[in-house]
């Protein structure tokens, strides 16, 4: 073959080559970035013990017009799953089995109403309420359709952040607490502090990737009694996996270390819908902080050998 | 039609256009000379740099870095000029996630691109061992970022400017010692490097000239 035929061979060959590798399903404008819808939700539980996970379906996703005193609904979200497989994660209604869940949100994309429902019975509700500057105003919890466990009340700064969150329990008034947060670490500044009562929660980044706080890793430890009088700390990591504005991941670890000592006992956390929803709320990733205080539940302290920590992973499925 | 359906269309389109004003100047320049190309074959390393705002007031740092291998068909204008086609692809590539307070990963993410164009090129002379050369592209660049469940893909293309030096090993066979390449972005559909505008890339290789001179 002479030269230039040659030449024209390796050229063509070249050309022929460049095809695209960009699918037609793929995202390339910030438009079909927006119509990505969250599909499922892949949640693994890892302990020592087992690995397991769950998936919570979206099942409908659909739009409405419901006027309400709160505001009018135009979305309404349902979800589905076959409950959690390990004990790390757990209801805090004790329900089992195959559930329905649901979410409705104004016309902006706040929140209104979650709820968990078995056998088309109520047996968990979140209602988010805001004022009148579509700021978030309270947070009410019912186990049950009608039994109100927590009336919480936010009370701004003059930064806007959620300075106090005056939590009223009729059903129990030994609850009510005035919950109060300090905010630092950093830029954007995140909750450094959560006080209920006696208990403390205390940020402390030892646990985040270089030992520092930033938007992505947040721990916190609590102190805690443990087996003969000694008190440790028991602390928990919230890592956030972030995508092209969208939330791929949560995870939620259990560092059962402290200071060189190994917590024996692991603790539990409760389902809470700002583990699925924050992103949705103005202030998300401080109210993931400050109800630690309900999802973390804490098990009683004793030094030990080494253990593998443990950790829940919310991993988010978007699709068009 | 949609509008994935056009920009196929259009991307088949162009590459049809360059292709065939590359094979009419080939051959209206063939008429007047011998025929000498050269192939290569390179490896090398590119960097992109994707700032992020998201739209919760979070800052990132993404950063598209591959290990890439090239080809090359150069057809030899005069002793110095040559003018050719060149494809380059990931042999491994990642996008990577840091947050803008102390730089530790976000993420990894699986990533790929496919970058190819026109290539011209400028020796500096025919020095026995060492030849340095300068060179300008014009190139189209897509990369395709991995998410769970979706993916992210830029189009874009621009100009590109770089330096080297070969080492004659033989009449036929040149090394590639280094050669580096910075690229400016024209033109981006807007989603992934919306705010990027230069990248860079440092290659190494091997050259097989084709000449019928000595």
């Amino acid at each position: 073959m002479s030269s230039p035929r040659k030449f024209y061979a390796f050229a063509f060959m070249l050309c022929c080559l460049s095809c695209t590798i960009i699918e037609d399903t793929d995202i390339l404008t910030s438009d079909q970035l927006d119509d990505l819808k969250l599909t499922a939700i892949d949640i693994v539980q890892e302990t020592s013990a087992r690995n397991s996970s769950s998936t919570i379906r979206i099942i409908k996703d659909s739009a409405m017009n419901l006027s309400t005193s709160n505001g009018t609904i135009t979305r309404y979200v349902e979800m589905e799953m076959d409950g959690f497989a390990a004990g790390k994660l757990k209801f805090r209604s004790g329900v089992t089995g195959t559930i329905t869940l649901y979410q409705s949100y104004l016309s902006d994309g706040r929140p209104h109403t979650f709820g968990i429902v078995k056998n088309n019975v109520i047996v968990e509700l979140h209602r988010y309420r805001y004022g009148t500057n579509n700021r978030l105003n309270v947070i009410n919890f019912f186990l049950g359709e009608d039994n109100l466990v927590y009336h919480d009340s936010m009370v701004y700064n003059s930064d806007g952040n959620i300075s106090s969150m005056i939590r009223e329990a009729p059903g129990d008034p030994a609850m009510n607490v005035t919950i109060t947060m300090e905010y630092g670490g950093g830029n954007p500044v995140t909750v450094s502090r959560v006080r209920a009562g006696s208990l403390e929660l205390q940020q402390s980044n030892g646990n985040c990737p270089n030992n520092s706080q930033q938007q992505n890793c947040i721990a916190y430890f609590r102190s805690i009694a443990g087996q003969g009088g000694n008190n440790g700390n028991m602390t928990v990591v919230i890592k956030n996996d972030h995508g092209i504005s969208l939330l791929n991941e949560v995870s939620i670890e259990d560092f059962r270390m402290d200071n060189g000592n190994t917590g024996q006992e692991s603790d539990a956390y409760f389902f809470h819908p700002l583990m699925i929803n924050k992103q949705d709320l103005a202030l998300g990733e401080d109210l993931m902080s400050i109800y630690m205080v309900d999802w973390w539940d804490p098990r009683s302290y004793t030094t030990g050998s080494a253990i593998q920590h443990e950790r829940v992973r919310f991993k988010y499925n978007y699709g068009l | 039609m949609n509008v994935f359906d056009l920009n196929t269309i259009m991307d088949y389109k162009r590459t049809a256009i360059t292709i065939g004003l590359l094979l009419c100047f080939i051959s209206a320049t063939a008429q007047f000379r011998l025929p000498s190309f050269d192939i290569a074959v390179k490896a090398g390393f590119l960097s992109m740099s994707d700032d992020r705002h998201t739209s919760n007031g979070n800052h990132y740092n993404f950063t598209y870095e591959s290990i890439t291998w090239q080809a090359e068909a150069n057809l030899h204008l005069g002793q110095r000029l040559a003018i050719g086609w060149f494809y380059n692809k990931k042999l491994y590539g990642n996008y990577h996630g840091d947050s803008d307070n102390d730089g530790t990963a976000a993420s990894d993410r699986d990533a790929s691109h496919l970058m190819y164009g026109i290539n011209l090129r400028l020796s500096g002379g025919r020095a026995p061992k060492f030849r340095p050369y300068v060179q300008v592209k014009y190139y189209w660049l897509e990369t395709v970022v991995q998410y769970p469940g979706y993916r992210v893909a830029a189009d874009m293309n621009g100009v590109a400017a770089g330096v080297g030096v070969m080492l004659r090993v033989s009449n036929k066979l040149y090394i590639n010692l280094i050669e580096g390449e910075l690229s400016m972005i024209t033109k981006n559909e807007k989603v992934l490097f919306a705010d990027s505008n230069l990248f860079a890339q440092l290659r190494a290789g091997l050259t097989y000239n084709f000449s019928k001179r000595k």
